[in-house]
């Protein structure tokens, strides 16, 4: 026989082997194999044998499957899988039972999941941020190098010399690699368009694992040369900008008007590392870093403007690494004796997941402990519910009492229903979480998490962990209730005499839980509230309405001077005011709330005092002012006078002129703002203050200088405000139109609104305080319900009762004081034990909170109020019924 | 172990009742024992593969044979398993054979055997 014929043969063999069980197969499957080939061989491998040996296989198999069931369904009537089949049937009889009682099912089902579904949610964020690996190769062991600035701690970045010296001699680092920002207009194209990069060392990514699913990555003698003549694109450019064409490898493109190769191209699934470190920042392209060994000088040591990603080494761990780390940057400070910060930072490496997760953890662990309370709340309202329902089991349950179940069986009976109400609110959960991610993308843009947050494999796992144990755990009580106590007992209740006292007493604990667990929720929205309406009324110093913000990202070589970067804006400056609803418009370098304002010390020019400030600085045409409507408060503002000077005025902020001369007026005296050189401008004007960095920084010093030759030469990346009555959308067509009337190959970068700006600034207050009020919406829901639920069961329970006292000529208002005085007990017992837990939970808020303290007397007070008025509500309506209650019919009802 | 007959779930069919009775002739591997069966009936009883190993497996379950402990001899081949019929095999065997030649007795008394054919 040919090897092929005997190939073909074992692969038919190996289908028929397929029909056949699993386990009788493992178990026979080298003996059959052995007779089938026995038979093959001496009958001849033809037809009709192997229909012969088709026919043996399906009637075997169906004899052996036959046999299987046969066997369980023996087992089960006499062994441990009984009480597996007794554990199947309980659970079909209580998904049966609960579909008998749809609104309860309903109730229940969906309480349960709005707990589920809300851990869930902040489960896969937390699971997203804090848990879930980083798509590249053993990213344990990926580390983030910054300097660290003593004695504060403040992390910063790190320069090119930097970078060179520490990647010497580093047993504990296998590799190192540059990471920087660089944005460059992508030209050649339709349209020329702004593009987000990030300059890295040439081995970047073999050190995260990650190779180019087109092309390759960079060679090691690219960019360590001062050349850096390639790029390789992101996949979402490649598809967008190159509509997915391979022939773009070794392509020339035009970035920042230099042509540069395209040698590769990532593939879809890479995540560049630059969103978990600048949030929001996905890059378009990765270019090496030119290092210019030559230009290493002190101003390249002390200009730290890069990033630094490492690999430890095997079996290396941070402290070593930093050890050596350290040793490289005293060698860079024995080199450069006048760095400035000699003698006072260090280096750390910090591993990449803790950088990410870093500002986001508070946040985290806030929304963790709120959606956990909630879940305990839905859980103890669940199991309010069956407990009320066991009483109306305990009827059924004393049956099979009396027809001898045992107690594990009553167990199971009890416990079932529970656990199908955990499994379907879990159901419900995921989809409810699987909503509100997809609702609120906020959540994942705005955490930078790695791989965004999705309900997938493991938060499914640990949902429905949760879910089961949240049956479990409500049904518990219920259950052992209804599997305890004897027989008798259970007749006797089940004829509706009453509420024994321990019923009554537990289901009371747990509406006290839920008014308390209330409170606590509440009072944290009530909180941030507050908080975000005083960040609202803060003022910022500036006019923030109507104020459109846009980016214009000329090229440096096509803007060389500084009169053809004056000429630019003059003209987009001109052009845009002329635009109808167009107020005023001012090109600036920064705009106020921007992020990554740049500190820029100031020194003034005085004998005594002559220390640098810290402040922020900014370059503006003299329309600024206007456009923000900043008050001057002494002197003038620029004219065009000041831009012809060679060196330009300067107009400072309030607290500049008052920190520098304090009691004496700052016009007319002289600062410096330049380093290492001095330059003495003029202080021509003081300005109010304005919150620059951010609502809740109180005013930084403030440095306004015009577009005068200034230590960065003429920059052509500036920032147009326009004040209008435009859309952003209607001023970026307007702006793009007045472009392309002086400069087409000037790309728009983003424009928004001001309004949009702050609003961004504000994203975890408004996250943080919807989510709690929404919590604490829905536990003070369930805590209405459970009062109610606990009142009315109370009232009928003592229909008879109070039937007996109106009939004895007691008052109506006095019954209804009664009945309510209940309510009223619960209520206040479960708003103190709120308050305390909100006066010793406040903490955790503290850092969200701005112009409030956690323990605001006037916040806590409106909260207690309203959960106990609302509470009160809730009992007042069945204590009106009570009121009414007619004895007779009380009486006769028996 | 004769008391098990009635329980052990077995039922003699003729796969059964030839298996047993190729193996009540000498330790055999399972395809000896097919070729067997298939000789010694002319054909008229045939056990497939897979049919061979259940019935196999039933009448191990059911104590009837055992794998044998050693080699039977020039036949032996290692990669095999050879089995061998136990004493209560045996039994079960005999009894089913007594049940059935009074069965045969009776019905050639009868004149009801097709072909009049004589043991």
């Amino acid at each position: 026989m040919s090897p092929h014929a005997r190939d073909w043969q074992a692969r038919l063999v190996n289908a028929l082997l397929t029909l056949y069980p699993r386990d009788f197969r493992d178990h026979h499957e080298g003996m059959l194999r052995q007779t089938c080939a026995d038979v093959l061989r001496d009958r001849g491998a033809g037809p009709g044998t192997w229909l012969w040996l088709l026919h043996d296989a399906a009637t075997t198999s169906m004899k052996v499957r036959a046999d299987v069931r046969r066997e369980r369904r023996g087992r089960e009537h006499t062994t441990g899988g009984g009480a597996m089949k007794g554990w199947g049937r309980e659970l079909g009889f209580a998904v049966r039972s609960l579909t008998r009682a749809p609104v309860f099912a309903v109730v229940v089902i969906l309480t349960m999941g709005l707990g589920i579904g809300a851990n869930t949610a902040v489960f896969s964020v937390v699971y997203g941020m804090l848990l879930e690996p980083l798509p590249y190769d053993k990213p344990d062991e990926l580390v983030w190098i910054q300097n660290r600035y003593l004695p504060r701690g403040t992390l910063g970045a790190v320069s090119i010399p930097e970078f060179w010296e520490l990647r010497q001699r580093q047993p504990a680092i296998e590799a190192m690699s540059i990471f920087g920002s660089h944005e460059a207009n992508l030209t050649g194209l339709d349209v020329p368009v702004r593009l987000e990069g990030v300059v890295v060392s040439p081995g970047y990514f073999d050190l995260l694992g990650r190779q180019p699913m087109l092309g390759r990555a960079f060679l090691p003698e690219e960019g360590e040369r001062g050349r850096s003549d390639v790029v390789i694109l992101s996949h979402s450019l490649w598809t967008t900008a190159f509509a997915s064409d391979p022939g773009v490898l070794d392509r020339q493109i035009q970035l920042d008007g230099e042509g540069v190769t395209v040698v590769g191209v990532m593939g879809p699934e890479f995540r560049s590392l630059a969103p978990f470190v600048f949030p929001g920042r996905d890059p378009d392209f990765w270019t090496p870093y030119p290092v210019d060994l030559s230009a290493f000088s002190l101003s390249t040591v002390e200009r730290h403007n890069v990033w630094v990603v490492g690999r430890l080494a095997a079996g290396a761990d941070r402290a070593g690494a930093e050890a050596g780390l350290l040793e490289a940057m005293h060698r860079i400070e024995e080199a450069y004796p006048d760095i400035s910060s000699a003698g006072s930072r260090d280096v750390v490496a910090i591993p990449i997941r803790e950088r990410i997760a870093g500002d986001a953890k508070g946040f985290l662990k806030l929304l963790s402990i709120a959606v956990g309370m909630l879940l305990l709340l839905t859980s103890v309202n669940v199991m309010n519910m069956l407990v009320v329902r066991g009483e109306a089991r305990r009827g059924e349950a004393a049956v099979r009492a009396a027809l001898g179940a045992d107690r594990g069986r009553l167990l199971a009976y009890g416990l079932s229903e529970s656990l199908v109400i955990g499994v379907a609110g879990g159901l419900v959960g995921l989809v409810l979480a699987a909503a509100a991610l997809t609702a609120l993308p906020v959540l994942t843009q705005e955490l930078a998490l790695p791989g965004g947050a999705r309900v997938g494999g493991p938060v499914v796992a640990v949902s429905f962990a949760v879910a089961l144990l949240a049956g479990l755990v409500t049904g518990l009580l219920p259950a052992v209730r209804l599997a305890g106590g004897d027989v008798s007992d259970f007749l006797k209740a089940s004829t509706g005499r009453g509420l024994s006292g321990g019923r009554q007493r537990l289901k009371s604990v747990l509406v006290v839980g839920q008014i308390a667990g209330t409170v606590v929720l509440v009072s944290g929205a009530g909180l941030v509230l507050r908080t975000l309406s005083g960040l609202e009324e803060v003022d910022p110093g500036f006019t923030t309405a109507s104020l459109s913000i846009a980016e214009i990202n000329a090229m440096r070589s096509d803007y060389p001077t500084l009169e053809s970067v004056r000429a630019l804006y003059d003209g987009l400056e001109t052009r845009m005011t002329a635009v109808p609803g167009v107020e005023s418009v001012t090109a600036s370098w920064q705009t106020p709330l921007q992020s990554g304002m740049s500190d820029w010390p100031v020194q003034p020019e005085t004998a005594e005092d002559t220390d640098w400030r810290g402040a922020d600085p900014n370059w503006i045409t003299p329309s600024y002012f206007d456009t923000y409507g900043i008050e001057v408060v002494d002197g003038r503002v620029f004219d065009g006078a000041d831009l012809a000077r060679d060196v330009g005025a300067v107009v400072i902020s309030e607290s500049a002129a008052e920190s520098m001369w304090p009691g004496e007026r700052a016009v007319g005296k002289r600062v410096n703002v330049d380093f290492p050189d001095p330059v003495w401008r003029e202080v021509i004007g003081v300005v109010r203050d304005i919150r620059g960095r951010g609502l809740r920084e109180s005013p930084r010093l403030q440095t306004y200088l015009t577009m005068a030759p200034g230590p960065f030469g003429p920059n052509p990346n500036l920032t147009l405000t326009v004040k209008s009555s435009l859309t952003a959308v209607e001023v970026r067509r307007a702006l793009v139109e007045a472009l392309g009337a002086i400069d087409p190959n000037v790309p728009v970068g983003s424009v928004t609104s001001m309004e949009a700006q702050i609003d961004r600034t504000l994203v975890v207050e408004r996250l943080l305080s919807m989510t709690l009020g929404f919590f604490g919406v829905l536990s003070l829901l369930l805590g209405v319900i459970g009062v109610y639920g606990l009142v009315s069961y109370s009232v009928h329970m003592r229909q008879r009762e109070i039937g007996l006292r109106i009939a004895m000529g007691a008052e109506r208002m006095g019954v209804l004081g009664l009945v309510l005085g209940q309510g009223a007990r619960l209520a206040a017992i479960g708003v103190l034990l709120g308050l305390a837990g909100a006066f010793y939970s406040g903490h955790l808020l503290d850092s969200f909170l701005f112009g409030v303290t956690s323990r605001d007397a006037a916040t806590l007070a409106t909260v207690c109020i309203m959960v106990m008025g609302v509470t009160l509500l809730s009992a007042y309506l069945p204590a009106r019924r009570a009121a009414t209650i007619d004895p007779l019919v009380a009486l006769r009802s028996e | 172990m004769m008391d098990d007959s009635g329980q052990s779930g077995v039922r003699v069919t003729p796969v059964v009742l030839h298996v047993l009775l190729s193996l009540a002739g000498g330790d055999a591997h399972a395809y000896g024992i097919m070729k067997d069966v298939q000789s010694r009936t002319g054909g008229r009883v045939s056990a497939g593969p897979g049919s061979l190993h259940y019935t196999l497996t039933r009448l191990q379950e059911a104590g009837f044979i055992e794998e044998a402990a050693g080699s039977p001899g020039v036949e032996s081949d290692a990669r095999r398993k050879y089995f061998h019929i136990t004493a209560s095999g045996r039994r079960v065997l005999e009894a089913e054979l007594s049940l059935w030649a009074d069965v045969i007795e009776i019905a050639r008394a009868r004149d009801l055997i097709p072909g009049g054919g004589s043991a």
